[in-house]
């Protein structure tokens, strides 16, 4: 299947890979409210860069009960005459527990925070928060304008950033956040917006 | 200079505040495992993926840890 980006239309092969931020024909990938004959064309997630402030607080966490144990140590702290080893080691126990905890909740945040592209809409997948999500979705013949911007040194770097997409639906507007290859995702929509209006209107294709 | 804990603090009642707030701790946490299982498969059912049932399999294994561990703390601390 090719996935129309504009002028060039690239031959795009079917994405594997469960962790793809940027993965066209996502395989096993679908949706609760997929209609017959409607195709995920384009899976997004947030760039794996936007993940780097997430993995240094679990780098800080992981050695913060090392380091209190040695700061304890040279300003002369005995914690071993309040604590048995035993204790000692239920409460390092704990702490790891509880950054695992962390760590996976927020690798889940990231990872059912998706953007898809169909052949017939766009939806957004918001998991906000742990007891906050929301799905929004707007049809691509109601789209009136797209458009990518990349901000910033990191996101020029890693070329990433977000896309705005504006519509004539119930929400205004879409945004497509810290998404890589923005320009490219713009043109995917694009492209389907086109396919879209050249087809009869109720057909799905 | 080392600074004896038993001047601080007398060592029972400590560790018996500790307890407190480590059971405490690991309440929410067992909360916090039960609803991240449920959102897991809440969004597994909704946008269900290769890595779906493997994420929900860490859910569940992590409800498990949370739980063991607080009955620990409960029975061994």
């Amino acid at each position: 299947m090719d996935l129309d980006m504009g002028e060039n239309t690239i031959q795009q092969k079917r994405t594997r890979n469960p962790f793809a931020m940027f993965a066209p024909l996502p395989v096993g990938v679908s949706f609760d409210e997929q209609d017959e004959g409607e195709n995920i064309v384009l899976l997004l997630r947030a760039h794996i860069v936007t993940l780097v402030p997430a993995l240094l607080e679990f780098i800080v966490l992981l050695v913060l009960p090392l380091v209190a144990i040695l700061v304890a140590r040279a300003i002369g702290f005995n914690l071993a005459s309040l604590l048995a080893a035993s204790q000692i080691g239920i409460l390092l126990l704990c702490w790891y527990v509880f950054l695992v905890g962390l760590v996976f909740y927020r690798f889940i945040f990231w990872y059912f925070n998706v953007y898809l592209l169909t052949n017939e809409r766009v939806i957004d997948f918001d998991f906000r928060g742990i007891l906050h999500k929301e799905t929004s979705y707007a049809n691509l013949s109601q789209i009136q304008d797209v458009s990518p911007r990349i901000i910033g040194f990191f996101g020029t770097f890693f070329h990433f950033g977000n896309v705005f997409i504006q519509t004539a639906g119930e929400k205004p507007e879409f945004e497509f956040i810290n998404v890589a290859r923005p320009d490219d995702v713009a043109r995917a929509i694009l492209g389907e917006v086109r396919d879209e209006e050249s087809e009869a209107p109720g057909e799905i294709a | 200079m080392v600074i004896d804990g038993n001047i601080l603090f007398s060592g029972l009642s400590l560790v018996i505040a500790i307890k407190a707030i480590l059971v405490l701790l690991l309440v929410f946490n067992l909360v916090f495992s039960l609803i991240v299982f449920r959102q897991v498969q809440l969004m597994g059912k909704r946008l269900p993926t290769p890595l779906g049932p493997f994420l929900r399999f860490v859910s569940t294994v992590y409800i498990g840890l949370a739980t063991a561990l607080l009955l620990l703390v409960i029975g061994v601390f």
